[in-house]
Formats: C-alpha cells, sequence, structure tokens
C-alpha cells in the first residue's frame, strides 16, 4: 500500500532519531526539515507529492509583471503640476508619487522645481507636502488675482 | 548540509527497510531517494525554500477582486 505524507513524516522523523543519537545531529536537522517541507503538501501519497514538486520546480510559477508608470520626464511632471486645475487634478498625480515604483531621487527633482524646495528631501512624503503645499499657494495667488481683476483693482 | 548525503543516509535506511520486507517504508524512500538524486549539488535548506516557493500562491482578496 502507498505511503502518505503523514507516514512518510513519521517515518523520516524516526529515522532522524536514529540519526542523531548515533551522533548526526546536522543531518538528523536536515532530515526533520525535509519531513516538515514535504507534510506540508497536499497529495494523496508519497510519489503524487514527489511527483508534483517535480513539474513545479521543472516550472517555476512566472512572476507577474510589474505594472509599468507612463515614463513621463521631471520637466513634463513639472509642467502637469502647473497645469493641474483643481484638487483632482494634484490628488492624483500624488497618488502617483507615492507609489512604490516611483523613485525619490525623481520626485526630489521634481519638488525642488515645482515647490522650490530642497534639492534632496528626507522622504518621499516630505516631498509630497511640499508639492501639494505650493499647489495650494499657487491656488489661492490666483484666486486673489482673478478677484482682484473683477474688482478692477490692481495692489499696486 | 548537502542533498546527497542525505540521500545516502535514506538509501541506506531503505536498503534496511527492503531486508526485513517493510516495502512501503522502502518504496517510499526509494521515491524520496531518487528525486533526491536530481538535486544533490544543492543544500537541503536550499531546496527546501525552493519547494516552498514554488506552491502556487494563495489569493489574495486582492486577486478575487
Amino acid at each position: 500500500m502507498a505511503m502518505d505524507l503523514n507516514q512518510l513524516r513519521d517515518l523520516l522523523a524516526r529515522i532522524s532519531r536514529i540519526v542523531d543519537s548515533s551522533g548526526g545531529k546536522r543531518q538528523a536537522g536536515d532530515l526533520r526539515a525535509l519531513a516538515d517541507v514535504l507534510a506540508e503538501e497536499r497529495a494523496p501519497s508519497v510519489e503524487e507529492a514527489i511527483n508534483q514538486i517535480r513539474v513545479r520546480l521543472a516550472h517555476p510559477p512566472r512572476k507577474r509583471p510589474q505594472p509599468k508608470r507612463p515614463t513621463l520626464s521631471v520637466d513634463e511632471y513639472v509642467h502637469k503640476l502647473e497645469d493641474a486645475k483643481d484638487e483632482a487634478d494634484i490628488y492624483k498625480l500624488l497618488q502617483e508619487f507615492r507609489d512604490k515604483a516611483f523613485k525619490k531621487a525623481e520626485l526630489d527633482k521634481i519638488a525642488h522645481r515645482f515647490a522650490k524646495g530642497p534639492a534632496r528631501y528626507k522622504s518621499k512624503g516630505e516631498a509630497i507636502v511640499d508639492i501639494e503645499g505650493r499647489f495650494f499657494q499657487r491656488k489661492r495667488t490666483a484666486n486673489e488675482i482673478k478677484f482682484l481683476e473683477r474688482k478692477k483693482v490692481t495692489p499696486w | 548540509m548537502k542533498v546527497a548525503e542525505i540521500r545516502e543516509a535514506l538509501d541506506e535506511f531503505g536498503r534496511l527497510y527492503a531486508d526485513h520486507g517493510r516495502a512501503a517504508e522502502a518504496t517510499a524512500l526509494r521515491t524520496l531517494t531518487v528525486f533526491l538524486k536530481d538535486h544533490e549539488g544543492s543544500s537541503v535548506s536550499a531546496l527546501a525554500s525552493a519547494i516552498r516557493a514554488s506552491r502556487p500562491k494563495k489569493a489574495t482578496s486582492i486577486d478575487l477582486a
């Protein structure tokens, strides 16, 4: 009768105890590690489990390709920030900056250009806060200018 | 420790079980040692990691969405 995985684990545990008692501590440890990893398989028999492992190791699962973000230059991002009309536009961009795939070095350059901040920020978060602050500052200034134009009043 | 050392030890035990008429144990160990022979250059821990890594990932809530 074919042995199942629990029986194999018990068998390997017995063998590891024998090996351990005869001085083969490392071998015994490795046998237990092997027994554990095999016992985690989902198969009705040892033969079936080994066959499944063979197939899996011969055809390792492909890594899921990382979605590529659009590759815009620093200039293009700065222009996008300057052209952002409302909160929806800016938050969409900030969300993109928060993405792990977005490199800090690139964001530093964008924040430096757009928010006139330092050349290098301590973190991406700090750069994002600066960009957001600059956006709202620009928006307020633009609103004030509009207001003054409507009133036909010049500040000078 | 290399897989080869473990394989040799299991080979010995497999023969002992076969000599004593314990066919189920002998067959299981034979299956295992034949598999281990293909991985003799690896360490046991590397092989164990490779086996675990080869398992299909469980579906996450994001995958199901």
